[in-house]
């Protein structure tokens, strides 16, 4: 076994920090006190190559493997950029583009791609709704063949960059009769018409990013815009599990570290009792939990990063035990993280309580915690 | 990174297993004395030897620490006392051949014996590997030791018991022979943890000890935090391994003892109590391969990701035990139930060495630098 980077992706890391530190983060209070997505900072991802990192150069990616990947959404979370637009991230790159990928035509790659790589379009994933969370199958969202065209009718709810997203990967049933094999995978464009969007959901974290429903009535879009196979979407939202547990959740271990930081410098400066509270036990219990979460955390999605790389089909067990564990056990230290600054954390100017809010999503998007013991105990 | 072990090393676990499968010698029933737990552990050392296992720390040309870990954990797995005693008899000492000139180990005449016991825990709600509360005074040719250390692993089964103390503010390890005059050695009775384990509390009352019986390790911060490295090792794997026995034995009960005319693991709750059983196991055993990993590299986080995989271990331990004592419900309270045992040991674990609290304050010191 070996653990190390390589000395290019270390270096790739400290760039990708410098370039959020000066890019992003000064902009993120603004946005997040208004809710605001920063488009400007989205471009600027583009621009410097987050956005299609993974995918080939012939797009406009920039060929990286998936631990490479994984280790810039951490340095993004390391270097204090907010869980909301690395979500947005997320749902753009690994959730929607992604799919097309893997699973569209040449056509769909050409024609879409090098615009979500560069950041000039927003791309999110529609597939949970309102009667369908964790039990996907139950979706109520039809897509009938007439003719040339499919003709969508439902609606879709909680999705990330929904109300401004140029391009939607929604899945739908084609045959209502089926199950999970009734599910296929489509691309809607915005200002198809039938297609339309809810106002932003107001949320307890993430809020720069952007979530609402989608509602497709009567919505007409050509037989081109069926992503793969018909009957095979659910196989295709599975897919991006792999990414849900590894690239989804890298910036949240690089919020951990960037927590970790600001606590230790902060304990050191604050004085009670006439001395630093970095001299009491109680802060340095806090402190070293947030480090063995972190540790133990890296660790999990690493591996995932690495199977991927490796060509070896994730195993759903190691799967899900990373989303578990990043979920249910983060809750504590982030937690910690803010109690350490007491009543500042409590303010949003330290940024403690944002990264609180923000990793509430953890046990509960993309697979709850307890969809994940479910996978775990059905393959124990 | 690579996160699989190679066919090579595949094999060499395939051999541990082996080893302790398919051989009743060392089964717990025939440990009823030290005399036979002494046997048992130079039996084992010598069978071990024949795979590597306690070389792999010290030579970079065997098997790499990782893969000596996993070892480690299968040994635990199957016989958590006799692992502690090798660990402590036998690995601690290799660690501390380095240290020692090649006379004074020959001088030693080690052949059989586990060679030494490591006491440097004073006290043991607050261990401490760097107290010096032994007092020494020069007595000519000799030194008197005066003092208590407590929870000494092997204490009454070898050869030397190595004390630490502190002479004219030199830091000085001082080998204690087991017989000698103003030492005396008092096995922990009746003790819940590791009922095969010789373990003993040591009081010196002007205890002799020759002055050529003495090393002063130049670098006495170096040395206890190698010590302290091994020991961690120790407590991790023992972890692990105990963490697996505990969750095939819950689960294959789980699967077949019938509830509500269904296998227990129909239910939700027991299901999902092991989904968060297995979860806290993968997480385990991952931060304790990068652990193992990194103490082939100089990376300056060595020591804190030591602890972190130690206290991580050992408290998952502790968490998982419990999970599974409430699923296997009252059988646990009867007949010296593994588990249950397991439930004991979690919290040795958690406090042998450097404990987790030592280890929490360790790792803050480091990151408030």
């Amino acid at each position: 076994m070996d653990f190390d980077l390589t000395q290019s992706q270390r270096m790739f890391k400290k760039e990708v920090i410098r370039f959020a530190k000066k890019e992003i983060v000064p902009r993120i209070q603004a946005h997040e006190f208004n809710h605001e997505f920063d488009f400007r900072a989205f471009k600027k991802m583009g621009e410097f190559g987050l956005l299609g990192l993974h995918f080939p150069e012939e797009l406009g990616g920039g060929g990286a493997d998936v631990l490479t990947t994984i280790i810039a959404g951490e340095a993004l979370g390391e270097a204090g950029v907010d869980g909301g637009l690395t979500l947005a991230y997320g749902a753009h790159s690994f959730l929607c583009a992604d799919t097309i990928f893997c699973h569209g035509t040449d056509t769909h790659r050409q024609k879409y791609l090098p615009s979500l790589i560069s950041g000039e379009w927003i791309g999110c994933m529609g597939l949970t709704e309102p009667d369908a969370g964790s039990d996907v199958a139950s979706m109520k969202t039809t897509a009938t063949r007439d003719g040339d065209h499919y003709v969508l009718n439902g609606s879709k709810i909680f999705i990330t960059n929904g109300p401004i997203a140029d391009l939607a990967l929604v899945y739908a049933k084609t045959n209502p009769e089926k199950q999970h094999e009734g599910i296929s995978t489509f691309i809607v464009e915005k200002g198809t018409k039938g297609f339309s969007s809810g106002a932003p959901l107001k949320k307890m974290g993430m809020r720069t990013s952007q979530t609402s429903e989608l509602f497709f009535n009567d919505c007409r879009i050509p037989v081109e815009n069926l992503v793969g196979q018909e009957g095979m979407g659910f196989l295709y939202a599975m897919q991006t599990v792999e990414w849900d547990r590894s690239a989804l959740l890298a910036p949240m271990i690089g919020g951990m570290s960037h927590a970790i930081k600001q606590c230790s410098n902060y304990a050191k400066k604050r004085y009670q009792f006439h001395r630093p509270i970095s001299h009491f036990q109680a802060t340095k219990y806090k402190l070293a939990n947030m480090k063995i979460f972190l540790e133990a955390a890296r660790s999990l999605i690493y591996r995932i990063a690495w199977c991927k790389d490796q060509g070896h089909a994730v195993n759903h067990l190691e799967a899900a035990v990373a989303k578990l564990f990043v979920g249910d056990w983060s809750l504590i230290p982030t937690n910690d993280a803010m109690l350490i600054h007491g009543g500042y954390g409590y303010c949003h100017e330290y940024g403690m309580e944002m990264l609180f809010r923000d990793n509430r999503l953890a046990p509960i998007g993309g697979g709850t915690s307890e969809i994940q013991k479910k996978i775990i105990s059905k393959l124990i | 990174m690579n996160f699989m072990f190679s066919e090579n090393e595949k094999i060499l676990f395939q051999k541990m297993e082996s080893l302790f499968t398919h051989d009743k010698q060392f089964d717990q029933n025939t440990l009823r004395t030290e005399k036979d737990f002494s046997r048992a552990l130079i039996q084992l050392t010598q069978e071990l030897s024949s795979l590597d296992y306690l070389n792999a720390f010290n030579h970079s040309n065997t098997i790499g620490p990782v893969a000596n870990l996993e070892m480690m954990r299968i040994f635990a797995k199957y016989h958590p006392s006799l692992f502690l005693g090798v660990e402590y008899g036998f690995r601690i000492f290799a660690e501390m051949r380095q240290w020692l000139t090649e006379s004074f180990i020959q001088s030693l005449e080690i052949e059989t014996t586990p060679p030494c016991a490591v006491a440097f825990c004073d006290d043991f709600v607050e261990t401490n590997a760097i107290s010096q509360s032994i007092t020494v005074q020069d007595d000519g040719s000799f030194f008197r030791l005066s003092g208590k250390k407590s929870f000494v692993i092997n204490a009454g089964i070898s050869k030397w018991i190595v004390v630490n103390g502190n002479f004219e503010d030199k830091n000085a390890l001082f080998f204690v022979s087991p017989q000698s005059e103003g030492l005396d050695i008092v096995p922990l009775k009746n003790k819940h943890i590791f009922p095969e384990l010789v373990i003993a509390n040591i009081h010196l009352n002007n205890c002799a000890v020759e002055k050529n019986r003495v090393v002063y390790p130049e670098k006495m911060d170096s040395f206890i935090t190698n010590i302290q490295l091994m020991e961690n090792f120790a407590c991790t794997a023992c972890a692990l391994g105990m963490m697996d026995q505990c969750i095939e034995t819950t689960i294959a009960f789980a699967k077949t003892y019938q509830s509500e005319n269904k296998p227990l693991i129909a239910h939700q709750a027991v299901a999902f109590s092991l989904a968060e059983a297995v979860t806290l196991k993968q997480t385990s055993e991952l931060l304790a391969y990068r652990a193992a990993w990194m103490t082939a590299t100089d990376d300056s986080e060595k020591m804190v990701i030591n602890h972190c995989a130690r206290i991580f271990c050992s408290e998952s331990l502790e968490t998982i035990a419990s999970q599974c004592i409430n699923i296997l419900g009252g059988q646990v309270f009867v007949d010296n139930h593994m588990v249950e045992q397991i439930m004991h040991n979690s919290k040795f674990i958690q406090m042998l060495g450097t404990s987790t609290h030592r280890s929490r304050i360790a790792i803050a010191d480091v990151m408030l630098k």
